[in-house]
């Protein structure tokens, strides 16, 4: 490789890669949060899996929660009723706001209400993950752009390293120098999990490009064609019980199973929906008392539901799925480590011109040195606000909210707005990595006695609330740990 | 679970086999393997393929991406703990503290002479 070439691989890779991984790092972090989205759900909602055993679904408790799905249509809310399954023993009567679903948590044996009121929950990440929480098509642009970013930041760190892939493959030196340690992480990372995060990248890109596609050029529907709510309006709805008992019936023989399925309105009838587990592909049929079987289909019938399979992996098992989920956290290692080594090269190359007496004073210095603090502070916002929204966020879901506020809307306003704020600090002093490391610390290590304290001991679900709250205090401890040795090497 | 601890497993040889098929220089062999051979080189080539047909025959598309993920994971779990672990080891037998930084730890690899100049 020509010297010239490697200068401008190197520019593209640093020049791309830090402002498209101030992106990715959040895209990656909410994207491994979205892997267990019912389980979050659930963590913030103690009360839904407080027996021990967790019952099963019963008719009388479906026929409930179909009587409460047919109000909710009756008074002009597109609500849909999701129906229990392993990850998520109880029925959800959600709608979608706009930007999450929420909605009521139902007992799967009775059918009545779990929950007094709702959370930000799981969804608040998938949101987060496709579109920032942006308004459309802004937010959808945005990760497209970002996710293009970072297909070229893989493939030129790949063509950079490509001479010392397989000798370096897995050199990491814990007690070289800082910028050499870190380097060794990011290429450790980077180079064995090249394959899985250029799948994930492509599968991403390619679903918020048809999303996009698709938002400019909508479907034409022929005249004459109602929509849902025009559907609903023209013709009232039936959702007897021996419809519910039918379609459940149905999608038991045609399925198997009925759990992770849902209830939703489609056309002018009920439609029971099959579970996302069930293919590789996404498959969105419906079964309803006009059509009680499904044609046979082919296995993968769209693009978009082979691209969803790969990019989601609902349908995959337990183990799979936290394994993608560490994937997500070791892209966030990778970005992570990236946009540090992006400092450190900042400000060794500041600290060389200062040497070599380029830089004049009062015009090129405090510029160069300003920008550095603008790109310390960003880095400070994405690496470690996020994180800290994050465990704010669940901590405010077991807090009581301020009497003047939603719940909802203030979990997400005391999200965005520590968010804010970790930048706000960054850009005030050069102090705030550490303080926000010391309050994650604390906020991480005591999410555990949060949880313990504000649910009982015993529930059913043990093995939910002990990851989440080992997840948090894993972080806790990691930024202790690294607000220790960074302390103690100032002190040496 | 056990399809999941039998590929991490099979991909810790593998790395291990590659790590042991490095230049002296640099090799890195914890387990104390035989140097590198081509019965060595014919495994490693070998065990990734029959861990695949192994994964997809036993857990179907499951396996195959519990095959794809397991390697990264493996790989940076043991390419952090081996050179904590090989410091305990020569700390150990030089008799010094465990604190105390080792020379072999910090030397820049790419400067040693039998490294290969990538750069002209």
């Amino acid at each position: 490789m020509s010297p010239r070439l490697r200068t401008a691989l190197r520019l593209f890779h640093r020049w791309i890669g830090f402002p498209a991984g101030l992106f990715l790092f959040a895209l990656c972090f909410t994207g491994s949060l979205s892997c267990f989205s019912p389980e979050i759900q659930g963590w913030m909602q103690p009360r839904t899996a407080l027996h021990s055993p967790l019952p099963a679904m019963t008719r009388t408790g479906l026929l409930k929660a179909g009587q409460e799905l047919k109000k909710q249509l009756d008074t002009g809310t597109f609500a849909f009723l999701k129906l229990p399954s392993p990850r998520d023993p109880v029925f959800r009567l959600w709608h979608y706001d706009g930007h999450i679903f929420l909605g009521p948590a139902l007992a799967p044996d009775t059918g009545l209400p779990l929950t007094d009121h709702d959370v930000t929950g799981g969804t608040f990440f998938v949101t987060l993950h496709a579109s920032l929480h942006l308004p459309s098509p802004w937010g959808q642009l945005l990760t497209a752009i970002v996710g293009i970013g970072l297909l070229v930041t893989l493939l030129t760190g790949l063509w950079l390293q490509l001479r010392r892939f397989l000798p370096d493959l897995l050199l990491f030196r814990p007690r070289a120098a800082s910028q050499r340690r870190w380097l060794d992480l990011h290429l450790l990372c980077g180079t064995l999990s090249l394959p899985v995060l250029f799948i994930i990248g492509l599968s991403g890109v390619v679903l918020q490009s048809q999303k996009l596609i698709h938002m400019m050029n909508p479907p034409h529907h022929p005249s004459g064609h109602a929509s849902r709510h025009q559907a609903r309006t023209t013709m009232p709805l039936s959702l007897s019980p021996a419809i519910i008992d039918g379609l459940t019936e149905n999608g038991l023989r045609q399925w198997g199973t009925v759990a992770d399925g849902f209830f939703m309105q489609t056309g002018r009838e009920i439609g029971l929906y099959g579970p996302d587990t069930l293919h590789f592909c996404l498959q969105r049929q419906a079964l309803t008392p006009s059509h009680p079987t499904l044609p046979p289909r082919a296995t993968c019938p769209t693009v978009h539901g082979f691209f969803v399979g790969l990019h989601n992996l609902r349908w995959a098992g337990l183990v799979t799925r936290w394994l993608y989920c560490l994937s997500g956290l070791v892209g966030c290692l990778i970005i992570g480590s990236g946009i540090v080594l992006f400092l450190q090269s900042e400000r060794n190359g500041l600290a060389q011109s200062e040497r070599n007496g380029l830089a004049h004073a009062g015009t090129v210095s405090p510029c160069r040195s300003g920008l550095q603090h603008l790109y310390r502070a960003l880095a400070t916002a994405t690496l470690l606000g996020l994180p800290l929204a994050t465990l704010a966020l669940f901590w405010s879901t077991r807090l009581p909210a301020p009497a003047s506020l939603s719940t909802i809307l203030w979990e997400e306003a005391l999200f965005f707005g520590l968010w804010g704020v970790s930048l706000f600090h960054g850009l005030i002093t050069r102090q705030a990595a550490r303080h926000q490391l010391g309050l994650m610390a604390v906020m991480g290590l005591g999410l555990t006695g949060l949880d313990l304290l504000t649910r009982p001991f015993h529930t059913g679900r043990p093995f939910l609330f002990g990851s989440v709250d080992g997840l948090a205090a894993c972080l806790g401890l990691t930024s202790l740990l690294y607000l220790r040795r960074h302390q103690s090497g100032e002190t040496a | 679970m056990i399809s999941f601890f039998l590929l991490a497993g099979l991909w810790t040889m593998v790395w291990l086999l590659h790590l042991n098929g490095l230049p002296d220089y640099r090799r890195q062999n914890p387990c104390h393997l035989p140097p590198d051979g081509r019965m060595q080189r014919h495994v490693r080539r070998v065990l990734p393929a029959t861990g695949l047909a192994g994964a997809c025959l036993l857990d179907g598309l499951d396996g195959l991406f519990l095959w794809a993920f397991t390697a990264p994971v493996t790989g940076i779990a043991l390419g952090m703990a081996l050179p904590f672990a090989r410091a305990v080891r020569e700390t150990r037998a030089a008799g010094c503290s465990p604190t105390t930084r080792t020379g072999r730890n910090r030397q820049n690899l790419q400067k040693h002479p039998e490294a290969p100049k990538y750069l002209p």
